[in-house]
């Protein structure tokens, strides 16, 4: 097996792992949405009703990024809202921190065991690293542009 | 960015739509939008201090919503362990010591946690018509009551 086969599977894997624990997000939270909500309420940043709108809707936005990560076509475009999720859940981590909110994490429903904000920052930024190594190759040839990047993916 | 690109973040974001909106309406576990909307949601309006909770509720049954390590490390007298993270057996015991009339204060560990109004909400949702209340301040007013520490 040649070293860029290597790397190509490797990159595939990371993207994989990153969508199964998007999709574990997601389903966790999908249990209790009320308490979702409250978790999202608590960092204080959202007026609660909109907090209430997050708490249906990201569950499933989560679960749609993590099917888009292992289509070719949406490869891309998931891995760049992927991204995106990963920045603003970390915004909202660091600044509960720094306020000294000493609240649940709310990042898997109840099945992390109520991770502390530092805890789920750490693991975040390991996600973050995992999606941008599995679409490395995508960032070289991004002059390239994403329809030829994906027609790549979807013929690999 | 390919002219697809934009249409393909489009269909990202909107393909949660339809099962968002299913779970807003139907899920057995909804927010209360009615309450959300008119703005009448229970932030703090079932919160007593403890001069109230001993002035309205004297009898009231006490629920510790923090972690089991600080439960056990110092309690109210007499307070049950109900922690969301093992909420089937904390539940049972609540449900085996209640008598059904008593009033519920939920306590966690200070005025910044939120555990406590969580476990409220989830028994006020569970218990049906209890009388739910949530501690002002936590464990921490209540031993700042008790002069500097009160555990078992």
């Amino acid at each position: 097996m040649t070293q860029g086969r290597v790397l190509s599977l490797s990159r595939r894997l990371a993207l994989a792992v990153v969508a199964g624990l998007l999709a574990w997000a997601g389903a966790a939270k999908l249990g209790d949405p009320s308490r979702f909500a409250a978790d999202i309420a608590n960092y204080r940043l959202v007026p609660p009703l909109l907090a209430a709108m997050a708490a249906v809707y990201l569950p499933w936005l989560e679960i749609a990024l993590a099917t888009g990560l292992l289509v070719p076509r949406l490869r891309a475009v998931a891995r760049l809202f992927a991204l995106g999720l990963l920045l603003v859940f970390c915004a909202a981590l660091a600044s509960a921190w720094a306020r000294g909110l000493d609240i649940r994490c709310g990042c898997f429903g109840g099945a992390d065991g109520g991770a502390s904000a530092a805890q789920a920052l750490a693991r975040n930024a390991v996600l973050a690293t995992l999606l941008f190594w599995g679409g490395a190759r995508s960032v070289r040839l991004s002059s390239r542009g994403l329809t030829q990047i994906n027609s790549r993916d979807a013929k690999g | 960015m390919s002219p697809s690109a934009p249409r393909l973040a489009l269909f990202l974001l909107a393909v949660p739509l339809a099962p968002a909106l299913a779970t807003a309406w139907l899920h057995p576990r909804r927010p209360d939008w009615q309450a959300l909307v008119s703005g009448s949601a229970p932030a703090n309006a079932h919160e007593l201090s403890l001069a109230d909770v001993r002035a309205r509720a004297p009898d009231a049954l006490w629920i510790d919503a923090r972690p089991a390590a600080n439960f056990a490390a110092g309690s109210v007298p007499g307070a049950l362990s109900l922690h969301q993270d093992d909420w089937e057996t904390g539940f049972t015991a609540l449900v085996d010591a209640w008598d059904g009339a008593r009033p519920l204060v939920v306590y966690c560990g200070s005025a910044d946690c939120r555990a406590s109004a969580e476990v409220a909400e989830r028994l006020r949702r569970d218990l049906g018509d209890a009388r739910v209340y949530v501690l002002r301040g936590g464990w921490e007013a209540w031993k700042a009551a008790q002069g500097g520490g009160v555990s078992r």
